[in-house]
């Protein structure tokens, strides 16, 4: 079929359909004049069409109280009602501002069209997602998931069980016959049903010396590492990395259905997290684990281009950074040290919401009368080693191999102490990154009184105050009307949107006795203990995960062009769907700032 | 032939009522129209030709693009270089196109009785008229309707002493309707369709 005139293929997203794709497409379209003035789509109504302007204007819009609020402006080339006709209820209303032409895309061409090309779908997906889940829209959310396969969708193999009583010859047998690579194991004398792997069969016997006639009840393990059927898959990729174990049982309704290896995982999403993972297990000096931890970028691209949630790759990114800061620790510090230290990363790595490899922002914490002379030049070796592999040192110098960031139990709480007397300047920024520390490795009993000294800030109003301040120093890019305004050397995403969110929850967090690090976990805290309401919770959510998502894309652009990542944005050079999302995300944080100045009593 | 068409067509329907192109003196169905553009090798119909063909059907304030009909024909001799530097058909792609006759005929069974609207509609009713009559015996009974002319109807009702400027660009552009790939037939009927639907709305 020959294209129709006027169409733009090769421009987004239709250039992202094949030739078979562009000649349905062109097959299936109808041109409309709509005259000025002509309600297009009805708030909450389904559309028959998706419209793709080819001539003239028309204008998003939501009915409230107060009348009407404008959302946004579409302008020829631009594609409207996607999310009407994939969800069948309309976000917005559209009018006509000026007489329109517009292309007419039957609704059940568009649907089988995303259904049979995977790269146009995405593109609808990927915004509408997000779109769907500011709204609050279940269908929206349901969408977004489709995206991430669920745990029962891969392969299981099959849990069978053995009693506890059952030799390691007769379960070794079992395995075989049954081609699975682990048992489930139940024990009257135990709580709930344990598991033995091929590994530890072997391992009793070579190297625990076991005969093979030996019970093979004493070799599980409990509890079970568990996902449910309807997890995403993702979430075992993640269990399993951060246990560091290689398979897990499936449950459905508490029941162990399935047990699922990295293998399985793997065969969905063909990346090399597992072999990092496994890797770094297997790294005996430093140049491995750094050989190991080189192949993470690549990972988070390919997740990034899959369409995988934001929460999910930044979970998976630090439980792999946490994994290669652990590894070296040991590599590094004797192993009789290790058990009177503890390391600490700060920051966002502490929040575990780290994108990418971003700066080192740790500190050691040492036993109280601890004597170690060699701390100084085994945490330089550390920082050394971590920039080998790609974590650039931190520009302020928060690194455990700095003086200042390696200290003794007792004086880290007179730290605090002092922080509190005199939060400004670098006091105030120490605490911050402080707030969101948590243990990689070493002695984590060390950190309990730091943690309760830095949780005791939170009665402190003052200190609250002065603490919740800088949250108010960036406005948002916004026009009046609620429009982007350009900026011509970039959107500084970090300064106008992460850190009001971030730090604005980090002092709520620390006000209401929270001990999360996550944001995300830190909404949903904030939001049960209704120290936030749930529909500003919600929108703080998807805000973090869109200014996080258009981070990443940005720095994943300037890694290709072999430049420095950096956390300036363009919003003129974005898609119009990003561009929305981001207009959408800045009015959140605003509302939330807003919000925030009232709360803490900040002069706005 | 100067009767008014009702007429017309009722007289046709009673000499050729029972014949294959019946179909073509049937009651036009009510609020449709197709709009016709042709492409040919000059403007004289007497001795050019035609090289492709395009029609699209308007319902309500719709183009039914996806309801075209479009031919590439091939003519039955060769075009100059100036007709080329028009229309943009290459000899030989249009020698890939159907047989005129061919072609004309499709149409005409996809047409039936709907009204017929174009921009200067006679031309390329003149073109077809040859083959039309040699295929049905009998003259397109079809109501025309003609973007020119109502165009100059509105100008002259609005501004009676101003002189009418009936070029086809000058009145998409007055009329705020984007020009799509001119000169070719589907570009040409898409523009005159969309010009006709913004006049409908004043």
């Amino acid at each position: 079929m020959e294209p129709v005139p006027g169409l733009d293929l090769r421009a987004p997203p239709f250039d992202l359909l094949d030739a078979d794709g562009q000649s349905r497409l062109s097959a299936a379209l109808d041109l409309a004049f709509h005259p000025a003035g002509t309600l297009l789509v009805g708030a909450g109504q389904p559309s028959e069409h998706v419209q793709v302007i080819a001539k003239g204007e028309v204008v998003a819009f939501d009915r409230d109280d107060t009348g009407e609020q404008h959302f946004a402006d579409f302008g020829p080339g631009d594609v409207f009602g996607a999310f009407a006709v994939i969800t069948g209820r309309a976000r917005h209303s559209y009018r006509a501002r000026s007489d329109t032409l517009a292309w007419l895309l039957p609704a059940g061409v568009f649907r089988a069209l995303l259904a049979s090309q995977p790269r146009f779908a995405a593109w609808f997906h990927e915004g509408l997602a997000v779109k769907g889940a500011l709204a609050g829209d279940r269908d929206g959310g349901e969408l977004a998931a489709l995206l991430v396969t669920r745990v029962g969708d891969a392969v299981l193999a099959p849990a069978h069980r053995l009693h506890a009583a059952t030799s390691i010859a007769e379960a070794s047998a079992s395995l075989r016959t049954r081609r699975v690579d682990c048992l489930l194991v139940e024990d009257p004398d135990a709580e709930g049903l344990g598991i033995v792997t091929r590994t530890d069969l072997l391992d009793a016997v070579t190297r625990g010396g076991l005969p093979v006639d030996a019970a093979i009840g004493p070799l599980a393990s409990r509890p079970l590492r568990t996902v449910r059927v309807e997890d995403p898959l993702f979430q075992a990729l993640v269990l399993m990395t951060e246990q560091h174990i290689e398979r897990v049982v499936v449950v459905e309704a508490r029941r162990p259905v399935g047990t699922l290896g990295m293998a399985e995982v793997l065969a969905h999403y063909a990346s090399h997290s597992h072999t990092i993972s496994l890797r770094l297990a297997r790294a005996h000096d430093l140049d491995a684990v750094a050989d190991a931890a080189r192949d993470m970028t690549r990972l988070v691209r390919q997740l990034h281009a899959q369409g995988a949630r934001i929460a999910y790759l930044t979970e998976l990114v630090s439980a792999l950074n946490t994994r290669v800061m652990a590894r070296l620790f040991e590599l590094l510090v004797p192993a009789g040290l290790r058990d009177r230290v503890a390391l600490l990363v700060l920051g966002s790595e502490g929040r575990r919401e780290q994108i990418l490899k971003t700066d080192q922002d740790n500190a050691l914490l040492l036993a109280d009368g601890l004597d170690w002379p060699d701390a100084a030049a085994t945490m330089d070796r550390f920082s050394q080693a971590l920039a080998g592999i790609g974590y650039p040192p931190c520009p302020g110098g928060v690194m455990a191999s700095n003086p200042h960031w390696r200290l003794s139990v007792s004086d880290f709480v007179a730290r605090i102490d002092d922080w509190r007397r005199e939060p400004t300047g670098q006091a105030a920024l120490d605490l911050a990154i402080a707030l969101d520390a948590r243990v990689v490795a070493g002695n984590a009993a060390l950190f309990a009184p730091v943690r309760a000294a830095l949780s005791a800030l939170g009665r402190d109003e003052i200190l609250l105050r002065s603490l919740a301040a800088p949250v108010l120093a960036f406005q948002p890019p916004l026009t009046l009307f609620g429009g982007l305004r350009h900026a011509s050397a970039g959107l500084d995403l970090k300064k106008g949107a992460l850190f009001p969110i971030v730090h604005g929850l980090r002092c709520l967090a620390l006000r209401h006795g929270i001990e999360h690090r996550n944001s995300d976990d830190r909404i949903r805290a904030l939001v049960e203990r209704g120290a936030l309401s749930a529909e500003l919770g919600a929108s703080l959510g998807q805000a973090l995960a869109v200014v996080q998502r258009l981070r990443l894309a940005r720095q994943l652009e300037a890694i290709e062009a072999g430049a420095a990542p950096d956390n300036l944005l363009h919003p003129e050079a974005l898609r119009r769907i990003d561009r929305e999302l981001l207009r959408d995300a800045l009015r959140v944080v605003r509302d939330f700032q807003r919000w925030l100045a009232g709360s803490f009593h900040l002069a706005g | 032939m100067a009767l008014p068409p009702p007429l017309r067509r009722w007289w046709l329907r009673r000499r050729h009522g029972d014949g294959p192109w019946a179909a073509l003196l049937a009651a036009p169905p009510a609020g449709e129209r197709v709009v016709l553009d042709l492409e040919t090798t000059g403007l004289d119909p007497a001795s050019d030709h035609i090289l492709s063909l395009a029609a699209v059907p308007l319902r309500g304030r719709v183009l039914r693009v996806s309801e075209r009909f479009t031919r590439r024909i091939r003519p039955e001799r060769g075009f100059g270089i100036d007709s080329i530097r028009h229309h943009g058909i290459l000899p030989a792609e249009a020698a890939g196109g159907a047989p005129v006759r061919a072609a004309v005929r499709e149409f005409l069974a996809w047409l039936g009785p709907r009204d017929l609207l174009g921009y200067r509609l006679d031309f390329d009713l003149a073109m077809l008229a040859p083959h039309v009559r040699a295929i049905t015996g009998f003259d397109l009974p079809n109501r025309r309707l003609d973007l020119a002319e109502r165009w100059a109807r509105r100008c002259r009702r609005q501004q009676p002493e101003v002189p009418v400027d009936q070029g086809f660009d000058h009145i998409a552009s007055c009329l705020g309707v984007p020009v799509l790939d001119r000169h070719s037939a589907l570009g040409d009927a898409v523009t005159t369709g969309a010009c006709w639907l913004a006049m409908d709305a004043g």
